[in-house]
């Protein structure tokens, strides 16, 4: 077993601090740990909003029983992401269960388009597709693999379109109407949440699409 | 050298009759034979807007059909020189004509004018396939709105499909001061999304109302500004290089300063 005291990370993203629970770790032990590092840097975590827990190892009740303590003794905040608020109604799936892709989107084919892509325009490919361009509001990509846009995406796109949990969807700017990955969906929060545009990628984390901004997550891919 | 040129949006409302009869007229009063087409079957407007509707005798169908030759439905502009009309058919609808008719009708005009402009109605269907259907050329009318700027996207992506490339663009009611309070879409906003060359930006202006409404249109007009802008946009289908209108009141320090730093 690993030291505890690093095997927690805290770990900031746009939309708060994520707490990594590395390796497995009697339930309490991680409480108190926890408590006593926030409680040790009282004045950086002030005000500090959190998204949630990352644990290889703890069920789903386990971290719930810790978010619910941390919220007691530390007073913390713990705030849903924007994109969780919105739907993530799973799909009715009219594909029988045996044709599930497993995540095999490396090894598909890839569609590259060279031009703007305008609204009333569709593209359905079994593969990756990859625009050298835009997508304007009003288009549609549906790709069974991931989808690329190098330019802003605008319209909407459906990455995984058969099931594939894996798949993601990347753009140099995320600004879509609409996301799908697999069966989840979700639209982008009311307010712009930032000021400068930065590539970002959206992916599936615990059931949920979660986007970040693509320097980071390429570094916790490798 | 003879050309057609299709003046079209998507979404209704935005200024492709205005802009058709003002453009049609500024390039006769330029010297340039002129002959405009409604292309909106069933509901006609350009012949009103140009004040000339109880001059009709024959329309656009009734070429097509062959009850009357293209001279005798073509109505001279009372003011105007070098300026015709030929307007829709009020009683018929979009179906009464092919986009094959209308390619055959705008070829043997061309002998006889410089410049043939369709007035093309809203939307995507027969009406649009057929004003398209002669034409060499588009200019794609929006205002600075969200919902007509998806909808001209959607024309410029058919108007590609059919082989019509490199449309040009006017951004019609542009309001200022609302651009200026980040209220309404600034012209690179707009172009950002619609990757096509600018050829006019024309402001909002009362004088337009007044003057679709009289039937008089507004290019004669000296005290308005889009009046002048109109002007500019005939002077560049013709191929000169006009500058744009200095549309912007005071920028204020304030003002620069925030855009600096993003802000609205």
């Amino acid at each position: 077993m690993g030291n505890l005291n690093e095997s927690i990370e805290f770990k900031g993203t746009k939309n708060g601090f994520l707490i990594n629970i590395k390796g497995n770790f009697d339930i309490n032990a991680v409480k108190s740990e926890i408590t006593s590092k926030l409680s040790s840097n009282i004045e950086f975590f002030k005000g500090a909003k959190f998204i949630g827990i990352n644990s290889d190892h703890l069920d789903k009740e386990s971290t719930e029983e810790i978010i619910n303590h941390l919220k007691d003794k530390c007073a913390i905040e713990f705030v849903d992401i924007p994109h969780r608020k919105v739907s993530h109604t799973k799909k009715e799936k009219t594909v029988a269960k045996d044709e599930k892709e497993k995540s095999i989107s490396e090894d598909l084919p890839t569609k590259f388009v060279k031009t703007t892509i305008r609204s009333g325009s569709f593209i359905d490919y079994e593969g990756n597709i990859v625009v050298l361009g835009d997508v304007n509001p009003g288009a549609q990509l549906i790709a069974t693999g991931n989808i690329v846009v190098m330019g802003a995406l605008r319209g909407i796109a459906h990455a995984g379109a058969k099931g594939d949990n894996n798949a993601f969807v990347a753009a140099n700017k995320l600004s879509p109407i609409q996301l799908r990955i697999s069966d989840f969906i979700a639209i982008p929060p009311e307010e712009e949440t930032s000021l400068k545009t930065e590539p970002q990628i959206a992916f599936i984390s615990e059931n949920i699409i979660v986007i970040e901004s693509y320097q980071t997550r390429v570094k916790i891919m490798e | 050298m003879s050309k057609v040129i299709v003046i079209t949006s998507g979404k209704g409302g935005v200024g492709k009759t205005t802009s058709t009869a003002n453009i049609g007229t500024a390039l006769s009063l330029d010297g340039k034979k002129v002959v405009v087409i409604d292309a909106d079957i069933g509901l006609r407007n350009l012949d009103v807007v140009m004040g000339l509707e109880n001059r009709i005798v024959y329309d656009v169908v009734d070429i097509i059909e062959g009850r009357c030759k293209a001279r005798q439905a073509m109505i001279k502009d009372k003011r105007y020189e070098n300026l015709y009309l030929i307007p829709a058919a009020q009683t018929r609808d979009k179906d009464a004509i092919t986009p094959e008719q209308m390619k055959e009708l705008c070829a043997s005009l061309k002998t006889d004018f410089d410049y043939i402009i369709i007035d093309c109605p809203a939307g995507i269907e027969n009406g649009f396939k057929n004003a398209i259907a002669g034409a060499d050329e588009a200019i794609v009318v929006t205002t600075p709105e969200v919902s007509a700027v998806r909808d001209a996207d959607r024309i410029i992506g058919l108007l590609e499909a059919s082989e019509i490339y490199n449309p040009r663009l006017i951004i019609n009611r542009l309001k200022i001061d609302m651009v200026q309070r980040g209220d309404m879409m600034n012209i690179d906003d707009i172009i950002d999304i619609l990757a096509i060359d600018l050829i006019g930006v024309v402001p909002d202006d009362e004088n337009i109302v007044i003057s679709t409404n009289k039937g008089e249109p507004v290019v004669e007009n000296s005290k308005s500004l889009a009046a002048q802008a109109y002007i500019n946009i005939a002077k560049r289908i013709q191929g000169e290089e006009v500058g744009f209108l200095e549309l912007n009141t005071q920028v204020t320090f304030l003002g620069k300063l925030k855009n600096i730093f993003g802000l609205k």
